[in-house]
């Protein structure tokens, strides 16, 4: 395991503030919803005196939208673009964990295949680093460093440019189906992926000098917000946020899926838990996801993209054409929607900001009886708020940035 | 020295203006954002469409991107009511047209339901492209405007002239079945 | 190897506060226990103490079928998701219309409380010892617990809603 970069230098603490008892003069200060970098995803209400904050409420629920009572009343497959819109800024991600829970409630899992399955590791992990260039970026607008943001927003354009020719629309994208992917790759884009990664690499080490060297920066994210190890598990905190405070966990390694295992990849660690580990630990795993992209491209399988079941992907042309149940499979998907038999899962991918579980229930009707999404977002945001008591209140947009609390994934 | 001068007329002027010249507002909510965003790299600026400032009062253009929740809508409200006229809405996406994918006891169908909107985008969501024909089409109203002429889509502005904020119910009588407990 | 649920353990547990084991399974991804209600807070604390310290998810199903009685025993049943490095188990519990509390186990572990609350703000379950149980979801004004079955998805209520024509006079709030 790499460790995060700095995790041995010395560094000089930023002390919290110990702030005395008496009330003196509180003033409540509100942040958002409609803020410029909140996006209207939450509301925080401190109590701040002077610069110092004494008591956070994050306010998280702006964006509920009812994705677990749409899912009650929706077909299994017409909930994978629900799923799609919870992690806005890594869609395809989302869309990939819930497509492979609705393949474990069906036990087909296994039969998923290979190409399928390494399609669908490239696509996440691009939609990864989309995602860490986006919580990157926007942490770096909020500290005033808009060169950096402007870079990455450009790579960002680029990634989703090879997306597209890919997957189609950025988000909306009926690549992810139930089964596999929609589409084999375009002849072209793997040339377009050799040109395009030597790119990335050069953005991100660009963005590293221009953020990681500049003394401003450090300043502001050491010592910031450090979220102690020992707190990280009971908090349910998973993903970049907990690897920076130096707890192991990433559920490619620890229950693998879509073929993970195949790949050589490190997990980085942080040291402290700061703010700066938060952002040395997305940088290289950005790093570390263009590893198993290039890994996932460089050992495609052949085969078909999608598996061959007709619960829940309609049989070819060629057979509905003569045969009578391939016509009445697809009547059935059309009108009512895959028919599961009963039974529980509960299947966990690692997106961008933890994991990302999906508990389903099924009665054997069209319908599931629960859909569940365990949100890595929501379990990071109850923590924010102890967090940031005793920390100052231009600290609170940069953790905020780092945290990356997307909206439809907190709230669903 | 010569002098070159042009005659026309002070409505045709100030709409020239303030076509031209549109200080944004964007209400970012939900996934249309990052897609709004990304009209930053189509040369939306060309088009006198500033740098996106957070503040309602020095804005003319309110853009509605995402989702509405209903928890989310006096916020919305009481940007509007916040702008200084003249003031023009663009509801960008499916959601803000009309609650989009999402309807249920959460989601605000539609926008227009708090504010009057002038320009609607569907789409779910919407390419950046739309966004520029949209403000296209507001030019024209913003031109319709100036000639006394109706503009391009009526706005629903009827009916949002009084809005009540509900408060949380007082009563200890209790609540019709399932729903127990209320909402404290 | 991935950790286990020590049944055996579990049961002794229970046994000691005169309780049995209601019900246990394994399904893809998870093993489950199912204990009594006032057993919650002792299975709870012994996993706890136990080492299953990442706290990983709290959520609960409906699972009233129209025309049965929506009182029926047995109709909620909470799941408390818990993880052991990359082990996970659940434990679960029925409750019913008339008694929907449970002791709250956000003491031990701090991430609970948040989930608690939406439970509480989504079907209504009232958790004792809560540090803070209000709605986190939805606004205070909003009645009702939308994702019980007998919540119709579409009942909105809007918390801006056109008055009367005599609130002009006062301008808008």
């Amino acid at each position: 395991m790499t460790k995060a970069r700095g995790a041995n230098v010395q560094r000089n603490q930023r002390l919290v503030m110990d702030l005395p008892e008496a009330a003196g003069d509180s003033l409540g200060l509100v942040l958002g919803p409609s803020h410029p970098v909140l996006r209207g995803s939450a509301r925080i209400v401190l109590e701040v005196e002077g610069e110092a904050i004494r008591a956070v409420d994050v306010q998280v629920g702006l964006l509920h939208r009812g994705f677990e009572k749409e899912a009650e009343s929706s077909p299994y497959d017409q909930t994978l673009l629900l799923a799609e819109r919870l992690n806005y800024v890594s869609p395809l991600l989302s869309a990939a964990g819930y497509a492979l829970a609705v393949e474990r409630l069906l036990g087909i899992e296994e039969n998923i295949p290979m190409r399928a399955r390494r399609l669908r590791v490239v696509v996440c992990e691009l939609s990864r680093i989309a995602d860490h260039l986006t919580c990157v970026g926007a942490t770096a607008l909020s500290l005033g460093a808009s060169n950096a943001f402007f870079l990455l927003m450009d790579a960002r354009a680029r990634l989703w440019r090879l997306l597209e020719s890919l997957a189609g629309p950025r988000l909306g994208s009926p690549y992810i189906r139930l089964g596999g992917v929609n589409s084999d790759l375009p002849d072209d884009w793997v040339a377009g992926f050799r040109a395009f990664s030597p790119g990335l690499r050069q953005t991100v080490w660009r963005v590293d000098q221009l953020l990681g060297e500049n003394p401003m920066f450090r300043e502001r994210t050491r010592g910031v917000a450090i979220l102690a190890k020992q707190d990280v598990q009971g908090w349910g905190i998973t993903g970049p946020v907990a690897r920076a405070s130096g707890v192991l966990c990433d559920v490619r390694k620890d229950n693998p899926y879509f073929g993970y295992e195949d790949f050589e990849f490190d997990v980085p660690l942080g040291d402290v838990g700061d703010n700066w580990d938060r952002y040395c630990l997305r940088m290289e795993e950005l790093r570390q996801s263009l590893r198993i992209a290039e890994q996932a491209i460089g050992r495609l399988a052949t085969g078909p993209v999608i598996v061959d079941d007709p619960r829940i992907v309609p049989p070819a042309v060629e057979l509905r054409q003569t045969q009578v149940w391939a016509q009445a499979s697809l009547f059935l998907l059309a009108t009512a929607g895959p028919i599961i038999h009963p039974g529980e899962v509960y299947s966990a991918v690692e997106s961008a900001n933890g994991e990302l579980g999906f508990y389903l229930a099924s009665d054997g009707s069209a319908r599931p009886k629960k859909c569940r999404v365990r949100s890595p977002s929501f379990a990071n945001a109850a923590a924010l708020g102890p967090l940031l008591t005793g920390h100052f209140v231009a600290d609170v947009i940069p953790t905020y940035c780092l945290f990356n609390i997307v909206g439809g994934e907190c709230d669903r | 020295m010569e002098l070159e001068v042009h005659t026309t007329r002070l409505d045709a002027l100030v709409s020239w203006a303030r076509q031209h010249s549109l200080d944004q507002y964007p209400f970012l909510s939900a996934c249309c954002g990052v897609e709004f965003m990304a009209t930053v790299g189509h040369g939306s600026s060309r088009f006198g469409f500033a740098l996106p400032k957070a503040a309602p009062r020095q804005s003319d253009l309110l853009v509605v991107v995402g989702t509405i929740t209903e928890r989310q809508a006096p916020a919305l409200r009481r940007v509007y009511e916040q702008m200084g006229d003249p003031k023009w809405v663009i509801a960008f996406g499916a959601c803000a047209c009309s609650g989009g994918l999402y309807q249920n006891y959460a989601v605000l169908p539609g926008a227009d339901q708090v504010i009057p909107v002038d320009v609607y985008v569907p789409g779910c969501p919407p390419r950046p492209e739309q966004f520029l024909a949209a403000l296209k089409q507001l030019r024209l109203q913003i031109e319709n405007q100036a000639r006394g002429r109706p503009p391009a889509v009526p706005s629903l502005s009827a009916n949002t002239q009084t809005l009540v904020r509900i408060r949380p119910s007082k009563s200890t009588k209790p609540n019709k079945a399932g729903a127990k407990g209320g909402g404290k | 190897m991935k950790a286990a649920l020590d049944w055996a353990e579990l049961e002794g547990v229970l046994r000691s506060s005169a309780d049995v084991l209601e019900g246990q399974g394994q399904i893809s991804g998870l093993q489950w226990a199912h204990v009594h209600r006032k057993s919650w807070l002792t299975s709870s604390t012994y996993l706890a103490n136990d080492g299953w310290s990442q706290f990983v998810d709290l959520s609960a199903t409906d699972h009233f079928v129209e025309g049965e009685s929506a009182k029926a025993a047995g109709r909620f049943v909470v799941q408390l998701i818990v993880g052991k490095g990359a082990a996970r188990v659940a434990l679960r519990v029925s409750l019913r219309l008339a008694e929907l509390t449970l002791p709250s186990v956000a003491a031990l572990w701090a991430g609970a409380a948040w989930f608690e609350r939406e439970l509480f703000d989504m079907y209504g379950v009232r958790f004792s010892s809560h540090p803070d149980l209000r709605r986190i979801l939805l606004y205070p004004e909003f009645v009702g617990h939308p994702l019980r079955k007998d919540y119709e998805k579409a009942r909105r209520q809007p918390l801006l809603r056109v008055g009367p024509l005599s609130q002009l006079k006062d301008g808008p709030k």
